[in-house]
């Protein structure tokens, strides 16, 4: 079944000196328990894209669905079955780890007996069980990066968008993390975007690369080297967002 | 429990455990009153002929406005505070509606303001304030008169952000105390000043207050009205341009 259906989005940000356009006529489709990888430049559209996906932003044209419910049309079933983790770690410094987590749980209708045994369980998951009674504020970047997560997946969402979720992990953190993510898919489609090629690589069934506004190609890591003529996924990536100059230098 | 409740409990748990709250919210306004109090006292009955203002009666009120007044500050800090760390990011995803984000804030800071009318009447009534029952009906005034300060706080954290919410909050806190009268009789000024004050809420505010602890129900509906009226309009305007800055994250 279909996750996540994009199909020809687009979206422009007027300005004083002039217009931007965004996304540019994206489309793709996540299926299912899987874990999708969207690349791409600063800039390259990616963040606006997610927050079309995410009904933070409505599109100019197109549409999105997510299991069939379009984001404009049927918001609240929609969103219901989506959680995000944004790129900044949004956490209430002033609330307690097991507080945050508790908080989206219930935000998303969970009672107060089953938002505990949650928050609980996602703690210990994400190795965060003995800082449960500390204040969000205080913990460390990788920690709070952690509970950003956790607060994401807490409330066992249909499809999770990560943005940068590894962002100041350090290395065992994030292999620990990575481990994580392929788990979750077996009840949850992932959207992930990275700077890091390597993670893409490692975690994602099929990437897209986009490229001003655009999805410049998608296809399995492989497919993506052989669409570029490239032997490494980082070359195809340089390749595929219309950097390829940097390799011809 | 609705998401309205569930997102007021963590902005009062937000709002109690920042330090901020205890010292403006609390600490200033009763330590204003005291000492005030003290200085009346030991020059003696002369003092109050020369500036009736500071009599005990009087002065209960003004505290309480300019207590009041810093619940804008509270509500700015926290939804700048909320948009700057994306956290309002990670809840527009969420299935809230607008009425949970107004209706949350709102609740939000309701305790610290339940708290500083308490406290201010405790001690008003340990420097001689009269006990009657136009207490408790100021005591139910000062409800609008948060609704009012709340609806600057939500206008104020829409439009900026974390680093100039503060400030100009704490500017309008000292607007609010200087043109309410609580300092200076407005009359013995008079003129286009008087008539300035007037436009604004504070001065009906404060004349709000003064007049029900005074049991001079005669002249509370005009102030009422108008303070009412202030709320009503920016509780709108506060409305709108939250929804639109959150189309805007």
């Amino acid at each position: 079944m279909t996750a996540l259906s994009v199909s020809d989005v687009k979206k422009s940000f007027v300005y004083r000196r002039g217009t931007v356009v965004a996304v540019d006529g994206a489309s793709f489709d996540v299926n299912e328990c899987e874990i999708f990888g969207l690349l791409g430049m600063n800039g390259a559209g990616k963040s606006t894209l997610i927050k079309i996906c995410t009904g933070l932003l409505t599109p100019d044209g197109g549409s999105v669905s997510v299991y069939g419910n379009d984001i404009v049309g049927e918001r609240e079933k929609a969103k219901s079955l989506v959680n995000v983790s944004p790129q900044e770690t949004a956490v209430a410094p002033l609330l307690s780890v097991g507080e945050n987590l508790r908080f989206i749980a219930e935000v998303y209708g969970a009672d107060s007996a089953t938002a505990r045994a949650a928050a609980d369980e996602m703690a210990e998951k994400l190795g965060l069980k003995d800082r449960m009674n500390d204040r969000a504020g205080k913990l460390s970047g990788g920690l709070m990066r952690r509970l950003s997560v956790g607060m994401a997946l807490i409330t066992s969402p249909k499809l999770v968008f990560l943005d940068e979720p590894t962002l100041g992990l350090d290395v065992v953190a994030r292999r620990e993390l990575w481990r994580y993510i392929r788990d979750i898919r077996k009840t949850t489609a992932v959207v992930l975007t990275t700077h890091y090629l390597e993670e893409a690589e490692a975690l994602c069934d099929r990437i897209a690369v986009m490229a001003h506004g655009k999805i410049a190609a998608v296809g399995t890591a492989e497919e993506l080297k052989q669409q570029s003529g490239e032997s490494t996924f980082e070359n195809a990536f340089l390749r595929l967002s219309g950097e390829g100059g940097l390799l011809d230098e | 429990m609705s998401k309205a409740v569930v997102f007021a409990r963590r902005n009062i748990l937000e709002i109690v455990r920042s330090p901020i709250s205890w010292i403006f919210g609390l600490l200033m306004p009763v330590g204003i009153f005291i000492i005030m109090q003290v200085i009346v006292k030991s020059i003696g009955e002369e003092a109050l002929a020369v500036a009736p203002m500071f009599a005990v009666e009087r002065f209960t009120g003004g505290i309480m406005i300019f207590g009041a007044a810093f619940l804008s500050l509270f509500a700015a800090l926290i939804i700048s505070t909320d948009r700057k760390e994306s956290f309002l990011s990670r809840l527009f995803a969420s299935p809230m509606k607008s009425s949970d984000y107004i209706i949350g804030y709102a609740l939000g800071v309701f305790p610290i303001a339940l708290a500083q009318v308490v406290i201010t009447f405790v001690t008003a009534l340990c420097f001689g304030l009269t006990p009657t029952v136009h207490i408790l009906a100021a005591l139910g005034f000062s409800v609008v008169i948060a609704l009012l300060y709340t609806a600057i706080g939500v206008i104020f954290g829409s439009c900026l952000s974390a680093k100039n919410a503060p400030p100009l909050c704490s500017v309008v806190v000292q607007i609010a105390a200087l043109l309410s009268g609580m300092w200076f009789d407005l009359d013995t000024i008079g003129g286009g000043f008087s008539i300035f004050c007037h436009i604004l809420p504070f001065a009906h505010a404060y004349d709000l207050i003064r007049y029900t602890l005074a049991g001079d129900y005669g002249n509370v509906w005009l102030p009422f009205l108008v303070v009412a009226a202030h709320t009503a309009a920016l509780s709108v305007l506060a409305v709108v341009l939250f929804r639109y800055r959150a189309k805007k994250v």
